[in-house]
């Protein structure tokens, strides 16, 4: 494909079994036409760092569960194309499971 | 030790209902999902309309349908969509339960569009369209008002037996890294299709065939497994937007342009194949066509094919976004939140898109009877994860149908077997089911992404769309190389919480064992018929083959035989 470049993904940390607080790593990743965040995701976690944890599931921006604070903004990673260098963090940073992944309800809670 | 009265193994479509089931015969269901709820699983992602007779569409749910339609030409429809192979006792509970269903949902508050459409194969327009977010907010709507209990971030890993019967499912709490039992006195399973086993899909990326592989583990018998639907013209590239349905919009569906599709000498091959409707034929006469030229070696340079809209004027290209004929496409080509407007743009210019086809829906899958009994006691299934329904193909919006059909009434049988049994201890000895879980996070070893790559690749070429006794028997001899490395398998991440490496590493063994079941099937089917394409036996064979392929697991070994279809109203010809 066209226009390869690498860019640089400043990512948000927390493991809260290990780490006293957050902190942020820098992946490079080269990166396309139409390539998304969320590719960009699967690629790190099985290539540079399958510690890296996110949610993600449909990948056509139907299922909203792969929301993800891109520079600062709430967006589907699926569908946000990487253009440029980003930071990307979870949706909250108070309630996080690990790092982008959200904590759901108490287990097993009622709906 | 957890326990719920029944446990629903998947959370989405034909599992929420369930649950709404069980608890309103007062039981209490506890739901498990790999996902959060809602946002995960096929439901979610379906386009999505669901089936009901045109009559019944219009009497009772006040929409605007064709009053000549009825019950029996659905059934009629459907069961000749499949290749007369559905359980024709399923399909009269598919077309009977479904209006009542669908009355109480729009009553619940689900939009639906007033009139209803026609999909292919559907002799009237039985089409209520909706979303599928939408869909799911009813759906978790009523699993609130029933007080239904989830359990999020959960993977099933096993169902547990004593005596013969099911008494409860362990796995892993991805919140937590803990190995976790739940009691239960009666299981469905509704964990959907096995699409990832291809690495083109239409599905989402949890779909691993967890709950084939559990099902098989407990003794459960499968139903024309073999019967996989794979969309056509679905985009190959860029990365973005692999396995989309774009191209189908594009190309193939009932409002689709005259794009030409061609192989890598520029052939326009569907002409050639079929002169009258050339790109316009039925989903499995485009996937045939299509992988046809690539197993014959006549493919585009990613394994697919061809796609030219250049021969058509400027005009016309531009105008197929405005003409709203694709209800998700917009005016400025974008659709599911991607811009296609660069593509197309390079398509008028004279660049071909390259496309392929994607899994799309499990036809087959764990056989039952029309309330969801799988025969062992205590375990149900409901929904794509079970076959029997739609037979050999699907027609589209079909699927929503069985889902909520068969959740209902997996639900209700569920519930009523629960009432008549108590929880039982689980066995002492739980090793062979903590191992499984513990066993890729305490090793090193073989990566499992880098597995599932090579397991996704063999069934790509050796088990897709056009199938020969050869490439059968070698996916078989690779399955047996990949179930020797599975003890290897190990993680890098050691970290417990969400450890996506670990879940990747059991949702491995999953697809190991579904595709070894898959292509057990596809095997025995020596004939062509609906979805299952065999290139050495390219016609279909009804006199021998109007049969139900069935696979049980006797001792852990794979044994098939074929079972007359059954039949309430409608003989199968002798003949196509």
């Amino acid at each position: 494909m066209d226009n390869k470049i690498i860019v640089k993904i400043k990512a948000f940390r927390f493991d809260p079994t290990v780490d006293k607080e957050s902190y942020y790593d820098i992946f490079e990743v080269e990166t396309q036409t139409s390539y998304s965040v969320y590719n960009a995701l699967e690629y790190i976690t099985e290539n540079l760092d399958p510690t890296l944890a996110y949610y993600a599931s449909c990948r056509i921006g139907a299922c909203m569960g792969c929301l993800a604070r891109v520079n600062g903004k709430v967006v589907r990673t699926c569908t946000t194309m990487l253009t440029e260098d980003i930071t990307i963090e979870p949706v909250n940073k108070e309630n996080v499971l690990k790092d982008l992944v959200m904590k759901c309800k108490p287990s097993p809670g009622e709906i | 030790m957890l326990k719920a009265d029944v446990v629903i193994i998947g959370s989405e479509g034909a599992g929420a209902l369930a649950a709404v089931e069980v608890a309103r015969h007062g039981m209490k269901p506890l739901l498990l999902t790999k996902g959060p709820i809602g946002k995960s699983g096929a439901t979610v992602t379906a386009m999505a309309d669901f089936e009901v007779d045109s009559r019944s569409a219009t009497e009772i749910l006040g929409l605007k349908g064709d009053i000549r339609d009825s019950k029996e030409k659905f059934f009629e429809d459907t069961l000749i969509s499949g290749g007369y192979l559905s359980n024709q006792k399923m399909l009269e509970r598919h077309v009977n339960d479904i209006p009542e269903i669908a009355k109480e949902m729009i009553d619940k508050g689900m939009k639906v569009a007033e009139e209803l459409d026609r999909a292919v194969g559907q002799t009237y327009p039985r089409s209520i369209m909706t979303t599928g977010p939408e869909f799911m907010r009813v759906l978790i709507k009523m699993c609130k008002e029933e007080n239904v209990a989830v359990y999020e971030h959960f993977m099933a890993t096993d169902l547990v037996k004593k005596d013969g019967k099911v008494i409860g499912v362990v796995g892993l709490d991805l919140s937590t890294g803990e190995f976790v039992e739940i009691g239960a006195k009666a299981v469905i399973m509704a964990t959907g299709g096995g699409m990832q086993m291809y690495p083109y899909s239409t599905a989402p990326d949890e779909l691993t065939g967890d709950g084939h592989a559990m099902a098989f583990r407990a003794g459960a018998s499968f139903i024309d497994l073999e019967m996989i639907q794979f969309m056509g013209c679905t985009m190959m590239t860029p990365p973005a937007v692999e396995g989309q349905g774009f191209g189908y919009a594009l190309c193939a569906d009932i409002n689709a342009m005259d794009c030409w599709l061609l192989n890598k000498f520029g052939t326009r091959f569907m002409a050639d194949k079929d002169p009258v409707h050339k790109e316009h034929v039925t989903r499995d006469k485009l996937a045939v066509g299509m992988m046809s030229e690539v197993f014959e070696g006549r493919g585009s340079e990613h394994g697919g094919i061809y796609v030219s809209v250049s021969h058509l004027p400027n005009q016309i290209v531009d105008n197929f976004p405005q003409s709203k004929n694709v209800p998700y496409l917009s005016k400025d080509w974008e659709m599911f939140g991607f811009s296609y407007k660069q593509i197309m743009e390079e398509a008028k210019a004279g660049k071909a898109l390259e496309m392929g086809v994607a899994s799309h829906f499990f036809c087959g899958g764990i056989k039952v009877d029309e309330n969801g009994y799988s025969g062992i006691p205590g375990f149900y299934a409901a929904g794509e994860v079970t076959g029997g329904t739609e037979g050999g193909n699907r027609i589209s919006g079909n699927a929503l149908t069985q889902v909520l059909v068969q959740g209902k009434a997996s639900g209700a049988a569920a519930a009523d077997f629960a009432k008549t049994v108590d929880f039982e201890e689980f066995p002492k000895d739980m090793t062979g089911y903590i191992e499984r879980v513990n066993g890729p996070l305490n090793r090193e070893g073989l990566s499992p992404f880098e597995m599932r790559k090579a397991l996704q690749k063999v069934c790509w070429e050796k088990l897709c769309v056009v199938r020969t006794e050869e490439s059968l028997k070698c996916v078989l001899d690779k399955v047996a190389e990949f179930k020797k490395q599975l003890p290897l398998v190990g993680c890098k991440a050691k970290n417990k919480i969400y450890n996506r490496e670990w879940v990747d590493a059991l949702q491995l063994e999953s697809l190991i064992t579904l595709t070894e079941l898959v292509a057990s099937s596809a095997l025995q089917r020596k004939e062509s018929r609906c979805v299952h394409y065999r290139h050495d036996f390219p016609v279909a064979n009804y006199k021998e083959f109007t049969m139900n392929n069935i696979l049980e697991n006797k001792n852990g070994q794979i044994v098939t035989h074929f079972e007359p279809v059954v039949v309430t109203s409608i003989v199968p010809p002798k003949e196509a």
